[in-house]
């Protein structure tokens, strides 16, 4: 770390010997194994239950048939249990019975999709509420397809509806308990303890429902383990803890758990690829930052490197936006997602070292670290030190002039940040720097520069008169171009933060500006596109498709009510 | 996941509504578990042949009574019922090995009932010659029968 002729900004100089090639074969930092520990067990187990089914969809009567082997067994076994009927213990088990009751069930189900809309946890909801609409019709389906009457010779102590091969209610709670608890509680040894005490009640249930006369315990276990199979699957599969956390602190929810393993793959990924000797990591500035996770992260010199953490959840979410923005305006500019993490990191990358090139003041780009293949990478900027938000700074007359001037040069080198709000303007003194480059674009339309141009004119008439604002911006821009710019400008131009910042202030801002700059015929920005019909009919027909679940799931649950 | 499991090979209507109760006993499940809703019944209705364009569209079986709902496509259901007991609304048209049959017509429903040790069978439809060929095609097996052809004690 060095004083440089920039001014006072400090270059960071990794150690280029401490780096080392990986060689082929030795996996990276933090190899993905979405399946590890339990799920292992629960697949094998699984695979083995697909196997049984497919045995008894074909011979059912030689499997189920009265005087099978299968039935004896099952018979045997409920014997001990009809034989051991109590007052009492008829009394417990009636109340185990009670908890699979369609009610409670669907209490549940319906606490778990609002807590999960109020914490605003979209994808775990979708693959909650997936679960829940898959998993009865296709048991439903089984059990019409097998076609298992209830157990034989025996007094019926308590309800049943349908057949009895799997037990339908059993599998309801099970996938209904054991997604509220990958969904709802936070991993880590509480999560544990809930999994066991879940696993404990549905033992009960299911061993109550024997008792009662009205199911198999080969039905009870092929229940639970498809019910568990199922909701286990879907969420370590979709929704891994290490990239879509559950957490109820606001500020965290959208970035990536920093556990031991993602630190040392944080660590040595920086050593390896960039020559870097870090010793600490913390989330900086996460509030403002949705898309990624921003990391400071502490050298072994006492300086410091700012870094974002790019996962599957943070591309998912620039796919879910571009998607809303097609389907809401067109295509106002390219809307087209990446493909991969990986793209998502290299272009903003590109973008800075295009804008360091361009004389636009950014932090300077240290490169990109892999962390997962093709899933995790880090991208690695210069830390500011000492430099805060526009909207914490005093805002001087050669920040303003910086500002624009920033933006002049964006326009020279072909180049829109696309983001320009308070917390993407960092000031230290007079100076300022633009962060946040993921939604940069290389040669933009004229409509995306003006509005660019539009927004650092109202962020940085947040913090100065917009009168003095104006007249330093005719010293770089023509009148037309300013006249252009407001003519763009909209609510839907300008970026949330800057939107509130606006109405923050007494005086409407953007009204203001609009009257400062000459006039020119407002700007529509409504586009009909192929791809945003051909969106749109997907939409509609995904629609379809959950509601025909719905439906199809509330023809089950009324018929078994 | 219908048109999954149809993609797999297994009869999607099968898999909604399950097998037919057919009254010759080639398909028992249906007829065993409707038996088993209702333990006192001695009568379990079931389906001689259906006749061409109708289908079960659902069969809910549960403890306490069975209910099978049979359409045409065009909006016309026949809907049959095996319940504990029964209270006769219409005119006694005939009594044979122990099943007393009640009939009350009216312009907007046929409605049968069979009463007999234990049990009744409903059967509800809408007047007509199409529905009346789906009503004809309701049988009834005695819960003795069933047992001898299924080997479940019942």
């Amino acid at each position: 770390m060095e004083e440089t002729p920039r001014g006072r900004r400090i270059v960071i100089k990794p150690e280029w010997a401490r780096r080392r090639r990986r060689p082929s074969g030795e996996p990276e930092p933090l190899p993905r194994r979405p399946l590890a520990g339990a799920s292992k067990f629960w697949i094998l187990l699984a695979a083995l239950v697909v196997l049984v089914v497919a045995l008894l969809l074909s011979s059912t009567s030689f499997f189920l048939g009265s005087g099978s082997w299968w039935n004896s067994l099952d018979e045997d076994v409920m014997g001990v249990f009809i034989d051991a009927r109590a007052g009492w213990l008829t009394n417990i088990a009636e109340f185990f019975d009670q908890l699979r009751s369609d009610w409670l069930i669907t209490t549940l189900r319906l606490g778990t999709i609002v807590t999960l809309v109020f914490v605003k946890r979209w994808r775990h909801l979708m693959i909650f509420v997936t679960v829940m609409l898959a998993t009865e019709p296709l048991m439903t389906g089984l059990a019409n397809r097998l076609a298992r009457p209830r157990p034989d010779g025996i007094e019926f102590l308590t309800d049943w509806a349908g057949f009895s091969f799997p037990s339908i209610p059993l599998t309801a709670l099970t996938v209904t308990l054991l997604s509220m608890a990958y969904a709802l509680v936070v991993p880590g040894l509480f999560r544990k303890w809930v999994l066991v005490g879940i696993s404990g009640v549905l033992t009960l249930v299911g061993l109550s429902r024997i008792y009662l006369g009205v199911e198999r315990p080969t039905e009870m276990a092929v229940a639970g383990i498809i019910g568990a199979t199922i909701s286990m699957l879907a969420f370590r599969l979709i929704t891994p803890d290490s990239v879509f956390p559950v957490s109820y602190d606001r500020s965290k929810a959208a970035h990536l758990e920093l556990n031991e393993a993602r630190l040392g793959a944080i660590f040595s990924g920086l050593r390896d690829q960039l020559g870097f000797e870090a010793v600490s990591a913390e989330l900086f500035g996460a509030e403002g930052s949705a898309g990624s996770t921003p990391l400071r992260i502490g050298l072994a010199d006492g300086g410091y490197i700012f870094a974002k953490l790019y996962a599957q959840n943070h591309l998912r979410s620039d796919r879910w936006y571009k998607l809303g923005r097609t389907l809401l305006y067109g295509a106002l500019e390219d809307e087209t997602s990446y493909r991969s993490v990986r793209r998502l990191a290299e272009h903003e990358d590109h973008v800075m070292r295009l804008m360091a090139a361009g004389g636009i003041p950014i932090p300077e780009p240290l490169g990109i670290v892999e962390i997962t293949h093709g899933r995790e990478y880090l991208l690695v900027t210069e830390f500011l030190d000492a430099a805060g938000e526009m909207s914490q700074s005093v805002v001087s007359e050669p920040v303003v002039d910086a500002g624009l001037q920033a933006v002049r040069a964006m326009w020279d080198s072909g180049l829109a940040h696309r983001d320009i709000k308070p917390a993407n303007i960092l000031v230290r003194n007079d100076d300022i720097y633009l962060i946040d480059h993921a939604f940069g674009e290389i040669r933009p339309s004229p409509w995306r520069q003006a509005v660019d141009l539009a927004n650092m004119m109202l962020t940085l008439s947040v913090g100065y008169p917009p009168e003095e604002v104006h007249s330093r911006a005719a010293l770089i821009f023509s009148d037309d171009e300013i006249g252009e710019a407001f003519a763009v400008a909209r609510s839907v131009t300008i970026p949330g933060e800057l939107r509130t910042a606006i109405k923050s202030g007494p005086d409407d801002l953007l009204a203001r500006n609009r009257q400062l700059a000459a006039p020119r015929q407002p700007i529509g920005i409504q586009r009909w596109t192929p791809r945003r019909i051909s969106a749109l009919v997907a939409v509609i027909g995904g629609a379809a498709v959950i509601a025909r679940l719905i439906a199809l799931n509330l023809s089950i649950v009324g018929r078994l009510l | 996941m219908l048109t999954l499991l149809s993609a797999c090979g297994i009869d999607s209507e099968t898999v909604r509504v399950g097998h037919l109760p057919l009254c010759d006993h080639s398909n028992t499940g249906r007829l065993i578990l409707m038996a088993q809703s209702v333990p006192s019944a001695q009568m379990i209705p079931c389906i001689e042949e259906l006749p061409d364009g109708w289908r079960l569209k659902h069969a809910d079986v549960e403890t306490g009574r069975s209910r099978l709902q049979f359409d045409n496509g065009g909006g016309t259901d026949v809907v049959v019922y095996l319940l504990a007991s029964c209270s006769p609304i219409g005119e006694l048209i005939g009594s044979e090995s122990g099943v007393d049959r009640y009939v009350a017509l009216n312009e907007e429903s046929r409605v049968e009932e069979q009463v007999f040790d234990g049990g009744c069978i409903r059967i509800e439809s809408p007047p007509g010659e199409e529905p009346g060929r789906m009503a004809d095609a309701i049988g009834s097996i005695t819960r003795d029968a069933l047992r001898v052809g299924s080997g479940w004690e019942l």
